[in-house]
């Protein structure tokens, strides 16, 4: 006869706690007595915990179905993306529908030119700032050949993400009308299955998705036809990209972002073989593991991600950006340095010596711009409506616990995204300052809250692309409104010649203030980054003296953010914004994907109504403005 | 001997196994965080052992084993947080967690069926609460009802989903 605990009774009262780990010590330790006493508690303990673990499994990172179909490259010319649409017609001009991933000239490739372009600033910038872009890659579409030629790319990082979460999310949004399944241009993933990419259930059957997929390309030439779609009995499958770049999407949700020039083998849903190149690795499910092969070494992943180069002679270098790797030299020489496990920040190249050797954030491309598709159009946005923001004083002490209830929040400015978003992205934002502090606080709605991965430490250049807020302004009493700053870019002259708006002493004043706050949640931190000037230098992370505070909303969809920031620690204690004051100013409230990796929207608010683009980045003329208060 | 690296044996059975190892961390130490940690613990120590495990051998056992020592280790260092059973329970749940492990890739292919078979509106909740780290109490606030009920009717299901999945295993032994 089957155990099963007394309804109601002490032991099932401790496995409700348990499964919802609110089990104090006390109770642990009367649940181990009776563990002791009684193995039919025992067995149905590991029964029930079994099952517990395998719905977890399930649904924790549960299998994506593949499309069938290559992707669609980002349009020619057209550099509204990372998921942002275009409202420009210059925007719209470079639309030149599907291509084959086989189809690229080696010169028609504005991506991969744009990825030269684009350097150290990344693809999420790229997505927030597409008009401008669209002047500049025309520019830089020279640079290509001198770029490949190069044999290598400047890497970037972006809003591309993994396609597969972004369809499915993109998917689910959907609002009535639109179709989330079209599988557009490849880039479309359901998640409306369990597609089967489990080790469990063996070899697939001909019929069921694709065990692999090749989700999206940028610029890419391929040595023959690549495979759009792998199934188990189509294994081992050769990812020759000669030129560009490539994302192959597992069903498990691992992402390779393949560099060329990279010959990559498939050999399983858990194993491939990088013969040269390189390729970043992003595995999402803790429960997954997966191994890169190189001719060196041999990689196994531990729920994490990291870059694999391996150069023509070998040697090989691997970066962990998150999680831990273990690598397994296979020279007979490489004595006790044979196993090393590596984590998030140390990087090492394995040749026939292996040695240490700096982090570089951006030594890989890790995002690739994503496919344009017709679900962009209903990534979270909005339309300003608030010029001016009032900036009370603040009153009373503000103690940064991310309680705002000493706050003045009369002035707050509260903004939704446009429809169908609005319910669930959403914002009220309000600043409070005095002779020592600016405070910054923001009640942000937002379905995937706090859950940034982008360490500060590493990476905080694109901290805004895990989801946070963000602050501009120009802190000089003296400055006029509408502000002119800019910051450097170049745009084609009518000859076809390089016209450069280089920086003015202006641009780059030290009172040009970039805020940006988020958490970082694998260590429950709460970040600030300053920048200064439109020429974003000085950065520091968690300057000293700042304070701040997030608190998740009991609704789990949203949460409250409270700073206090020094002026000391941005630089203008001496002559800080005082009452009287209408300084250039403007927020922005950034959204990611579940995985707080991936930059999936934005809002905009207190900006200039007569701009109708959202430059804000680029250009302080589309700042509203922030009017410090008596 | 050059270090040729890991077998394709071992490198399969490390992947087929990742569900199984994190249920049986799950039961000696009933924290998901936790148990995640410990999980990649016990992967490394695997990995740098992969010479040690004969191919013919059984992979579940041996990495039981080493997961086993790792809750070990973990325990020794948190002794005083009581976050962790005594070894003495320890070694119990071991016993029974990895007798039952043996039993998950079967017991996972019966489990979707299962989850296929429940009313719709247990499946959904039962899908909810383990989407995205949805807790009781959120979906008690979504759903306006109370968190305890909620809970009972959830662990009502997790037994369903158990006995269901226990008679497909009988039946496919018969």
């Amino acid at each position: 006869m089957t155990y099963r605990p007394e309804t109601g009774g002490e032991f099932e009262r401790l496995l409700l706690l348990l499964v919802e780990e609110e089990l104090g010590a006390e109770d642990l330790e009367r649940l181990g007595e009776i563990f002791l006493g009684d193995r039919d508690a025992r067995e149905y303990y590991a029964r029930y915990v079994a099952i517990h673990a395998a719905l977890e499994a399930k649904q924790a990172c549960p299998p994506i179905i593949l499309p069938d179909r290559g992707p669609r490259e980002p349009a020619s010319g057209n550099l509204a993306v990372g998921g942002q649409p275009s409202e420009s017609a210059d925007d719209k001009n470079g639309d030149n529908g599907p291509q084959s991933p086989t189809a690229n000239p080696p010169l028609a490739n504005p991506a991969l030119v744009f990825l030269a372009g684009v350097g150290r600033r990344g693809w999420g910038y790229v997505a927030e700032h597409t008009l401008l872009f669209s002047a500049l890659a025309v520019l830089v579409l020279l640079a290509a050949l001198a770029v490949q030629q190069a044999g290598h790319l400047l890497p970037s990082r972006g809003a591309g993400g993994a396609p597969g979460e972004q369809a499915a999310e993109a998917r689910a949004k959907s609002p009535p009308g639109t179709d989330g399944d079209r599988a557009d241009g490849g880039a479309v993933v359901g998640d409306g299955g369990r597609g089967d990419g489990s080790q469990k259930e063996g070899i697939r059957k001909k019929g069921q998705p694709p065990l692999a997929a090749l989700t999206n390309s940028s610029a890419a030439r391929w040595a023959g036809d690549p495979p759009t779609a792998v199934r188990s009995d189509q294994l081992p499958a050769v990812y020759h990209l000669l030129e560009g770049g490539a994302e192959i999407t597992l069903a498990n949700r691992t992402v390779f972002t393949l560099e060329a020039p990279s010959r990559l083998e498939l050999l399983g849903s858990e194993r491939a073989l990088l013969h040269e190149g390189r390729v970043v690795a992003y595995v999402p499910n803790h429960l997954v593991s997966f191994l890169i092969d190189t001719p060196t070494i041999a990689i196994q992943d531990l729920g994490t991600e990291f870059g694999v180069g391996v150069r023509p002679d070998g040697e090989t270098l691997v970066q962990v950006y998150a999680g831990k790797v273990v690598a397994t030299a296979k020279s007979a020489f490489a004595g006790p340095a044979a196993r090393r496990q590596l984590t998030a920040g140390q990087a090492v190249t394995v040749g026939k010596v292996t040695q240490d050797i700096p982090f570089v954030a951006n030594r890989f491309i890790r995002w690739l711009p994503a496919p344009l598709r017709i679900e962009d159009e209903f990534t979270p946005r909005n339309t300003p409506k608030l010029e001016t923001l009032l900036v009370p004083r603040a009153r009373k002490p503000v103690r940064v616990d991310g309680d705002l209830s000493e706050w003045d929040m009369s002035h707050a400015f509260e903004a939704h995204c446009n429809a169908p978003y609005g319910d669930d992205y959403h914002a009220r934002g309000a600043m409070m300052y005095d002779d020592k502090n600016l405070y910054v606080a923001a009640v942000v709605a937002d379905p995937s809250p706090m859950r940034s991965v982008v360490d500060p430490a590493l990476d905080a250049e694109h901290c805004f692309s895990g989801g946070g807020v963000q602050i501009r302004l120009l802190a000089n009493h003296d400055s006029v409104w509408p502000s002119d700053l800019r910051t450097k870019f170049s745009v084609p002259g009518p000859r076809g010649e390089k016209l450069e708006w280089a920086l003015r002493p202006q641009d780059v004043d030290e009172r040009v203030l970039h805020l940006t706050m988020w958490y970082f949640e694998p260590r429950d931190q709460v970040c600030l980054y300053v920048q200064h000037g439109m020429d974003y230098h000085a950065c520091t992370v968690n300057p000293l003296g700042c304070q701040g505070a997030f608190r998740k909303l009991d609704s789990g969809r949203g949460y409250v953010m409270e700073y206090a920031v020094p002026w000391k620690a941005l630089g203008i204690a001496a002559d800080p914004p005082r009452r009287g004051d209408v300084l250039p100013a403007t927020w922005i409230v950034h959204w990611s994907d579940e995985g707080g990796r991936s930059w999936r929207g934005k809002l905009v608010e207190v900006h200039n109504l007569s701009e109708t683009n959202r430059d804000e980045f680029w250009r302080a003329v589309t700042w509203g403005k922030a009017q410090f208060l008596p | 001997m050059g270090n040729q690296g890991p077998s394709e044996d071992f490198v399969r059975n490390l992947v087929a196994y990742q569900e199984s190892l994190y249920a049986y961390l799950l039961t000696l130490v009933p924290v998901r965080e936790v148990a995640r940690d410990l999980l990649q613990d016990t992967c490394v120590k695997l990995w740098s052992k992969w010479d040690d495990f004969l191919p013919d051998s059984n992979f579940l056992a041996w990495a039981c084993r080493v997961a086993y020592f790792t809750v070990l280790a973990y325990r020794r260092d948190r002794a005083r947080e009581r976050t962790v059973f005594d070894n003495s329970v320890l070694e119990q749940l071991a016993k029974v967690g990895q007798e039952q492990v043996a039993e998950s890739p079967r017991s996972a292919v019966a489990l979707d069926e299962c989850l296929s078979a429940l009313p719709q509106q247990q499946r959904k909740l039962i899908l909810e609460r383990y989407s995205a780290d949805n807790s009781v109490q959120k979906l008690a606030a979504d759903s306006g009802r109370s968190a305890k009920g909620l809970a009972v009717s959830l662990h009502r299901i997790r037994q369903a989903l158990m006995d269901c999945v226990e008679s497909k295993l009988r039946s496919e032994e018969v």
